[in-house]
């Protein structure tokens, strides 16, 4: 009879063991609205970051001011508490005409063109929400609504 | 006593049941893993290559006393690659002189990842010249966990192990004494990083690290986000669209693809940075690719990423690894501020101030 309780207990440290495996970290879905001073702040990036390090999740509110996060390993962003910095993107610039750098002509144009020649871009959101945040925020399991309300005067 | 000796011959169904469930289990679990074995096997081959690299690339140090430069400058004003430099010493002597000899001879093809497409106006007299034999893949330079890739028009050798630039962005195309800019990567634009540079640690520093070559434009592995207007990692981040999970366009071209040019020394081609998370998505400043590129370390490989330290120590990076405040803007001229970028960037830094271990 022995052997048999033998099978048994294997039979269950098998089932055991194929309960086990490595998963990626736990994401939720987040979306919400961003408004400054009351109202819709379009062409913001808004960035959640973990605030034990790790995977941070980012997006851009459209014209209504929403936004959706998402990180490479998926829509959403890591459950727990995180730093979230919303800034402005800058305008796209008027970038002259580039030529192909395969092109003989390339080299002429070489010293002209980089970021450098970026028109200068002034941040209309106080620092306390992005270089310097202070803005905690803690996302759940399942979906989050998550809506930033922005004020420039402290 | 008879009954018992009978009833001991033979197995019941119960027990047949049980051997067949417990049989069943275990091909169950075993064919899983024999997937999974035949990956990691890659990934065994693919972090070979990587130690072979950084060998090759020591060997370059032990005969020049410096590390590569990610470029060189020809006299014909483009930029000859690290990992051409290094082809004595991976056995590819014949292949580097063949090269040296193409770029030496006045009437031959202007430079060695040339082909007819890549120029339209190119000349008749290049015809012949085009699809060289040393335009060919090195096995050493592919990782057999990457895809092939889907255009090879412009794309003659193929690459999939890039040099760090560092966590630098927007300044990592341009030779350091040009507009008072700072590179702080073992690999730079046309300047040899000494050993004694990497005050960081040899140990703390990436050297090099693998990188998705082909793929198509919008994906995230592989593909390249154009028309960055921010010098932040986050706004590279978000370039991925939350539904589709693909790149926001406009992308880079089908015909261009980051792991395509061995032999081309600007970071779009052969080098990458420490400031999007491994298997992130990689940017790019403006839409041709001899810009700024924010490109990041990137395989097929479950979780994370290969690269080689700089004393040629091969490790596993996590992509879950701390990237700090993605938000930071990149600067002109960093200095020795610690690396915005947890340590994902500081290990990235030859010179940050930041002696940060791999985790």
């Amino acid at each position: 009879m022995s052997w048999r309780l033998g099978f048994a207990g294997l039979l269950i440290l098998l089932l055991a063991i194929a309960g086990c495996g490595s998963k990626g970290p736990k994401l939720a879905r987040v979306r919400g609205k961003v408004t400054l001073d009351g109202q819709a702040l379009p062409n913001a990036l808004v960035t959640f970051m973990p605030e034990g390090g790790g995977v941070a999740s980012s997006g851009t509110t459209n014209a209504n001011g929403e936004y959706e996060l998402v990180c490479p390993q998926g829509r959403g962003a890591v459950v727990g508490k995180h730093k979230v910095s919303v800034r402005t993107l800058p305008p796209q610039q008027s970038q002259a005409q580039e030529v192909s750098s395969d092109d003989p002509s390339y080299l002429a144009q070489y010293s002209g063109q980089s970021s450098a020649t970026a028109q200068p871009f002034v941040e209309k959101i106080p620092p306390r929400y992005n270089t310097q945040t202070e803005l905690v925020k803690e996302v759940k399991p399942g979906s989050n609504e998550i809506n930033l309300d922005l004020t420039t005067s402290p | 006593m008879r009954n018992k000796v009978r009833f001991r011959v033979g197995f019941t169904l119960v027990e047949l049941l049980v051997v067949i469930a417990i049989i069943g289990i275990l091909i169950a679990l075993l064919l899983p893993a024999v997937q999974a074995a035949r990956e990691a096997a890659r990934r065994s081959q693919c972090t070979n290559n990587l130690k072979q690299i950084a060998l090759a690339v020591h060997n370059y140090i032990d005969v020049y006393k410096v590390f590569p430069a990610l470029g060189v400058r020809t006299c014909r004003g483009r930029y000859y690659a690290w990992s051409m430099m290094i082809l004595p010493y991976l056995e590819q002597k014949p292949l580097y002189d063949a090269i040296m000899a193409q770029a030496q001879s006045p009437d031959m093809l202007p430079e060695p990842w040339h082909t007819t497409q890549n120029v339209p106006s190119s000349p008749a007299s290049w015809a012949p010249f085009v699809r060289q034999w040393w335009q060919i893949d090195i096995r050493t330079y592919v990782c057999p966990s990457d895809q092939p890739i889907p255009n090879r028009q412009e794309s003659p050798a193929r690459l999939n192990y890039k040099g760090c630039v560092g966590d630098d962005y927007h300044q990592n195309h341009f030779r350091p004494d040009q507009n008072n800019r700072q590179n702080r990567g073992i690999f730079q634009c046309e300047r040899y990083v000494g050993l004694e540079m990497v005050t960081d640690g040899t140990s703390n520093t990436i050297m090099l690290g693998e990188m998705v070559a082909g793929g198509y434009p919008d994906d995230i592995k592989g593909g390249v986000a154009l028309n960055m207007t921010a010098w932040n990692p986050a706004a590279c981040l978000a370039r991925v669209d939350p539904a589709t999970k693909k790149l926001i366009p406009p992308v880079r071209a089908d015909f261009r693809p980051v792991g395509g040019r061995a032999w081309d020394g600007r970071p779009y081609f052969t080098g990458f940075a420490t400031l999007v998370a491994p298997n992130g998505p990689s940017c790019h400043w403006g839409d041709v690719d001899g810009n700024e590129h924010m490109g990041t370390a990137s395989s097929f490989h479950p979780g994370g990423v290969n690269v080689a330290m700089a004393d040629g120590a091969v490790k596993f990076i996590s992509e879950t690894i701390d990237v700090g405040n993605q938000a930071v803007d990149d600067v002109d001229t960093p200095g020795n501020r610690r690396s915005p970028w947890g340590v994902w960037g500081a290990l990235g830094s030859a010179y940050g101030g930041e002696s940060v271990t791999a985790p």
